[in-house]
């Protein structure tokens, strides 16, 4: 127990002593004075019932102090009294007898009183017991609540860690969360570079046909040219004539144009001849293909012809 | 989709237009296909055309006689380049002729439109005249339908007797003329470079002479009549002088006449046969045969510094060279496999083609262009005369009378 509480037992325990040894005290006195014939006066002098009942270590303090006082005031009292008592003894026989019935009243009173007090030393004592109790019981629960608090920080520790756990828990979460988005955002260009990159790819294979096609249309005219070409064969193989030929969809051979003469005659109107005969020259079909066709600009020059002779 | 691919070929275009480029650099060796619209003259005129071997003539129903009646579709759908139209009118005695050539491909493109006045030519010759205005335009080389041919015609009479003609006609055989008839042979003749005269060998007089003789009038002058061998005479180009073969000095050697100063001059000695003499196109130099190499070659001798170098190197044999006008082509007798032929010599690469392939010929003579040779050959036993084109693609046989047909030589071009 704390010192207080052991301070405040004792003090009380102490003072219940006092009080009872008080009481003894008193009544010894009165019993003394009642033997020895002194003035029952004493008898009719209303005893003091010392009433402690208070738990409060200070107002037991101050009881007991009012006790003390009590005490004192009483015996100067006494003094005093008995001086009258002396001076009133002759006076006061007759009140005597009164005063022994009020004596005795107040003895039964007084002992009522004393049972009363008896009662409530008891009470007092049960209280004591009780309050001892009662501070065991606090004791106890503080202990209990003290343990409860332990317990309830520790589980608070608990939820905080908890807490943090799960702080910790979605941190890493979030983290691997964003990393996840970053590796598929990652994934996702990756892919899409991927898709791209195919795109061009077929593309560039789309354009590798088309090139493919484009040449085999281009072959296609220039068999075509070949076979109506006749060729002179009595001209400078170095001479070039140059035309620009016009194609409409289908190849019909719209105009055709000279655009620089070889400065031969023969050979200008061999290649114009071998073009018109030609019409209609052998396009792509596809709108877009023929495109590239529309406008053909023709060199001819009678490099690889075998001349006679 | 396909608008980036078209900027992707961008840059096969080298303008904004996207024009795109190609580069013809090979056709067809083939014969320029001609339609001739019916006339007096389109027989005559095809036949020319055809034999040189540069024209292949197409037929046509439709006959249009002027540009605005032609239907270019027409023509066009039966594969003709070009198209002729003549038309003859006669006035008294004069002809007129107009002709016209167009192109019927190339949106009616008139490449010719002339008329001129035929006064008492006969319509073959008309015809020629065409024939050679149009193988020109065509093919921008002089045509040769109106030169003349000459040759020795051989009739044998029975009894041993034959008669030898000296004959002119026309080079596609037609219109022959006799111009000097003998009991004796008549050998080489050769035509000045006017046209107006012919060189030839005559044995009337029971030895070999050389005699010109004037094509129009028939005079005839000796040239020379030396003991032996006189033979082969040829006319340099500025037909001042004669090349001919002597073997006065021994063996047959080459010998110069110069016809106005009546010098003669020898050019080739040596113990070698050298014959068949012709001169090249700027008279400094004579082509020939000799047999110094062993066999029969042809060598070129040198007329300045009489240096000899020899020509030809293809085959055991090559005699009787007849070099062409611009000196490039040389027609040669070419002994191969199969027996004498006719062959062309480039005269610039030294590359040889066959002309004939069936042996039997001899006496090559080349056109004045260098486009045909006139060769003699056999049909059976008879003597023929032959006209193959120098691109190997047309051989005619000339029409002859009866007899054997030896030894052509061909006209210069005639005015």
């Amino acid at each position: 127990m704390t010192p207080t509480y052991k301070r405040a037992l004792t003090l009380s325990g102490l003072f219940h002593l006092v009080i009872v040894g008080v009481i003894v005290a008193d009544f010894t006195i009165h019993e003394v004075f009642k033997l020895s014939g002194t003035p029952t006066a004493m008898q009719n002098k209303p005893v003091d019932i010392v009433q402690a009942v208070a738990m409060d270590t200070q107002k037991v303090a101050e009881e007991v102090k009012k006790l003390e006082a009590k005490k004192q005031a009483e015996k100067a009292r006494e003094l005093a009294h008995q001086r009258e008592l002396e001076r009133q003894a002759k006076a006061a026989e007759q009140k005597r007898i009164q005063e022994t019935k009020r004596i005795q009243d107040m003895k039964l009173k007084a002992d009522a009183e004393l049972k009363k007090l008896r009662e409530e030393k008891l009470k007092e004592t049960k209280r004591i017991q009780e309050a001892k109790l009662e501070q065991e019981k606090l004791k106890k629960e503080h202990e209990k609540e003290t343990k409860r608090v332990k317990e309830l920080k520790k589980l608070h520790d608990e939820q905080v860690k908890l807490a943090k756990a799960r702080q910790e828990k979605k941190l890493a979460e979030e983290k691997r969360k964003a990393e996840e988005e970053k590796k598929r955002q990652a994934a996702e260009a990756a892919a899409k570079k991927a898709k791209e990159a195919a795109l061009a790819a077929a593309k560039a294979e789309k354009l590798q046909m088309m090139q493919g096609e484009l040449n085999r249309y281009k072959m296609l005219i220039l068999q075509t040219l070949s076979n109506n070409w006749i060729t002179p064969d009595n001209v400078d193989k170095q001479l070039k004539v140059e035309y620009e030929i016009h194609i409409a969809p289908g190849g019909a051979i719209l105009n055709v144009t000279l655009i620089k003469s070889s400065g031969n005659e023969q050979l200008d109107r061999s290649a114009r001849a071998a073009i018109y005969k030609s019409s209609p020259l052998p396009v792509p079909k596809d709108p877009d293909l023929f495109n590239i066709f529309r406008v053909v600009h023709l060199s001819v020059r009678p490099e690889g012809f075998v001349t006679s002779g | 989709m396909y608008r980036k691919l078209i900027l992707a070929f961008a840059f096969l275009s080298a303008s904004a237009h996207a024009t795109l480029s190609l580069e013809l650099t090979q056709g067809i060796n083939s014969a320029l296909p001609i339609a001739i619209v019916k006339s007096s003259l389109s027989d005559v005129i095809a036949s020319d055309l055809k034999n040189s071997g540069r024209f292949r003539t197409i037929d046509g129903n439709e006959t249009p006689h002027s540009v605005n009646e032609v239907n270019s579709l027409y023509w066009r759908g039966l594969g003709a380049d070009n198209l002729l139209i003549t038309n003859v009118t006669s006035s008294g005695s004069t002809q007129n002729v107009h002709v016209i050539l167009l192109d019927p491909v190339s949106r009616n493109n008139v490449l010719l439109d002339k008329t001129f006045q035929a006064n008492n030519m006969d319509n073959r010759r008309i015809a020629h005249r065409i024939s050679d205005l149009v193988y020109e335009r065509l093919t921008g080389e002089k045509g040769v339908f109106s030169t003349k041919i000459a040759y020795i015609l051989v009739k044998e009479l029975g009894g041993g007797q034959r008669r030898h003609q000296l004959i002119v006609a026309d080079v596609d055989g037609y219109n022959p003329h006799g111009l000097l008839t003998s009991s004796q042979p008549i050998m080489s003749p050769a035509w000045a470079p006017n046209g107006r005269e012919i060189a030839y060998v005559s044995f009337e007089q029971k030895r070999a002479q050389i005699y010109v003789v004037n094509v129009v009038n028939g005079q005839r002058r000796l040239i020379t009549s030396f003991p032996g061998i006189n033979g082969a005479p040829e006319w340099s180009p500025d037909g001042g002088r004669l090349a001919i073969v002597l073997s006065k000095s021994g063996k047959p050697k080459i010998y110069i006449v110069d016809l106005a100063a009546r010098s003669l001059k020898q050019v080739t000695f040596g113990l070698s046969i050298d014959t068949e003499p012709t001169w090249s196109p700027d008279g400094r130099s004579l082509y020939f045969t000799s047999d110094q190499g062993g066999a029969p070659q042809i060598y070129k001798l040198n007329l300045a510094n009489n240096s000899q170098e020899r020509v030809t190197f293809d085959g055991p044999f090559n005699a009787t060279a007849s070099v062409s006008h611009d000196g490039t082509q040389m027609a040669i007798l070419h002994r191969t496999g199969t027996g004498y032929n006719i062959a062309i010599q480039d005269l610039r690469s030294g590359s040889v083609r066959d002309l004939t392939f069936a042996g039997h010929t001899q006496s090559p003579t080349l056109a004045p262009n260098g486009r045909m040779v006139l060769y003699a050959t056999y049909e059976g036993t008879r003597g023929v005369l032959n006209l193959v084109s120098t691109d190997g693609k047309v051989k005619v046989r000339l029409p002859s009378q009866e007899g054997h047909v030896q030894e052509p030589s061909w006209s210069p071009f005639l005015s």
